[in-house]
């Protein structure tokens, strides 16, 4: 039917503009599976040296690159032109950039696992310049929008990051290889790691929950000025800490640059109870639930984490202690955030790709028909529980019980995965 | 005497486009501020969404000119969305508002 166009300031949601973040994210998907056979099969992980060996290595990049880092790229593609209210510079930029960074990505993976330096040097190559192009395109998009606001602050701060994180990568593939300045390496590598973990990631998902947790909980009228705050010190602490990894100036500058980041957790944590007490349905979805206690679980990490570090300066050298804390890190509260929000997201991009065009002229079934949020919540805690039993057996160094702990996680992961999926039966 | 819509008809017809996040329609969610039948079988929605850069903006403003669309001797859909005065939860009817809380 033809429908004629009034005044309409809306642009029209073509199916283009829903496959390019699909792409990401089932890629994202596949990665994630894998991922999971991989602790399930791949022995032990996380014990002793492990993490720091071709396979720990390698799983971990899968992890991020495959999975969250894929995943957070298509949620860009999706969430910036809605939340600006613009369609994306160019589609056929974002093609191009998928195509790129999964190749980038896949070759990464095998030159881990093979330990080849010519591939992951080559590799690094193609993943940085799908990063510039995705950015570019982002950039290009945001410029149409007069209206900055603090999540679009918040997801240029997590580019720049993003950037710096893939730079540092290839530096480090490089420095490597040559040994141009070997002495730096380390620094390299700790500012790789942190510029990625922290930077690219928690700026993007705090960015996000600024726009989409006030919509879960339908909230209405929370104050907003401490979000740009809340960024502020975020981006204090990390550039703290970095500068901190080549100037070595003093440990103390460490637990000051981490004190600032609880600060900045804090009133992220205050901020999601200011949304919470404008809120106006009792339940925001359960999946959104959990994250919301995943920053809680992650708060008191960090507290933990910095008395301990203040008791035992030698624990910052420890590996056993950073692996724990990067574990918990990565898959306790990014890996949790990402899975909970999918809970929301999956379902509502199925919906409006099957069931979109038929709004209006029949009955459509809602989100809460096509996923059950019992199964959403009881499957995440036994992920979240697997998390939580994995970073103590690492710290405490108990072999059967990482080694346990990391084949739940992969069941657990799998499983909880297997009713997100279960969203496609619907059409 | 030629037939024309009511505004009544219009709104009936509204109620079938569901917010699938809420399970609510947009005329009890509030989100219908104004709708008008013209001599020339046009139609004019004044319509909001719960939150400036929704995801559903696209989905449900075409449901919106669907369902009317779909109404006998409508020529034309015109939806104006506005965003003053802001959407509050407070535009839901009573019904719906005691079944979120």
């Amino acid at each position: 039917m033809n429908i004629p166009t009034g005044s309409l300031i809306a642009k029209d949601q073509t199916r283009a503009s829903f496959y390019l973040p699909f792409s990401f994210m089932i890629t994202a998907f596949l990665s994630l599976f894998i991922f999971s056979i991989v602790l399930i099969v791949g022995g032990s992980l996380f014990s002793g040296v492990n993490i720091r060996t071709t396979l720990g290595i390698g799983a971990m990049h899968l992890f991020i690159l495959g999975f969250t880092t894929m995943l957070a790229m298509g949620a860009v593609y999706q969430l910036v032109p809605v939340v600006i209210n613009e369609k994306l510079y160019s589609i056929r930029l974002g093609i191009i950039h998928y195509f790129l960074f999964t190749t980038g990505s896949i070759g990464l993976l095998i030159g881990f696992f093979q330990y080849n330096k010519s591939v992951l040097i080559g590799s690094s190559l193609i993943t940085v310049t799908g990063v510039i192009i995705f950015i570019v395109n982002i950039f290009m998009t945001i410029s149409k929008t007069k209206a900055f606001n603090s999540i679009l602050f918040a997801t240029v701060s997590s580019f720049v990051y993003l950037l710096l994180t893939v730079i540092s990568g290839l530096l480090m593939a490089i420095n490597f290889s040559f040994q141009i300045i070997p002495s730096l390496h380390s620094a390299i590598l700790a500012a790789h790691i942190w510029f990625g973990f922290v930077g690219w990631f928690l700026f993007l998902i705090v960015g996000y929950s600024f726009k989409m947790l006030p919509m879960f909980y339908l909230a209405h009228g929370q104050p907003i000025n401490l979000q740009k705050w809340i960024l502020i010190t975020f981006h204090l602490s990390l550039i703290l800490i970095s500068m901190n990894f080549f100037l070595q100036l003093s440990f103390f500058v460490t637990i000051v640059g981490l004190l600032i980041f609880l600060l900045g957790l804090g009133l992220y944590r205050y901020h999601i109870y200011q949304i919470q007490q404008k809120k106006f349905k009792r339940n925001p979805g359960k999946g959104i639930t959990v994250t919301v206690y995943a920053v809680d679980g992650f708060i008191v990490v960090v507290i933990l984490s910095i008395i301990a570090l203040v008791l035992d300066p030698k624990l910052f050298q420890s590996l056993h202690f950073l692996t724990a804390v990067s574990v918990v890190y990565l898959f306790g509260w990014i890996g949790v955030t990402i899975l909970g929000y999918l809970s929301k997201i999956v379902p509502f991009l199925w919906w409006t790709f099957c069931f979109g065009d038929r709004v209006g002229k029949e009955e459509v079934p809602s989100l809460h028909n096509m996923i059950d949020e019992n199964k959403v919540f009881y499957r995440l805690l036994f992920v979240c529980l697997a998390i939580v039993v994995l970073g103590i057996g690492i710290v405490l160094q108990f072999a059967l019980l990482t080694l346990v702990a990391q084949i739940s996680l992969g069941i657990f992961i799998v499983y909880y995965f297997i009713h997100i999926l279960a969203v496609f039966t619907f059409s | 005497m030629e037939y024309l819509l009511t505004k009544e008809e219009v709104y009936k017809a509204l109620e079938k486009v569901l917010d699938p996040e809420l399970g609510v329609d947009v005329v009890n969610l509030g989100l219908i501020y104004d709708a008008l039948v013209n001599e020339d079988h046009s139609v004019y929605i004044k319509m909001t969404l719960t939150t400036p850069g929704c995801p559903l903006h696209d989905t449900l403003i075409n449901g919106v000119k669907t369902a009317v669309q779909s109404l006998p001797t409508v020529k034309k859909v015109e939806v104006d969305l506005v965003w003053e005065p802001e959407w509050t939860p407070e535009k839901m009817s009573p019904k719906i508002r005691d079944m979120f809380m």
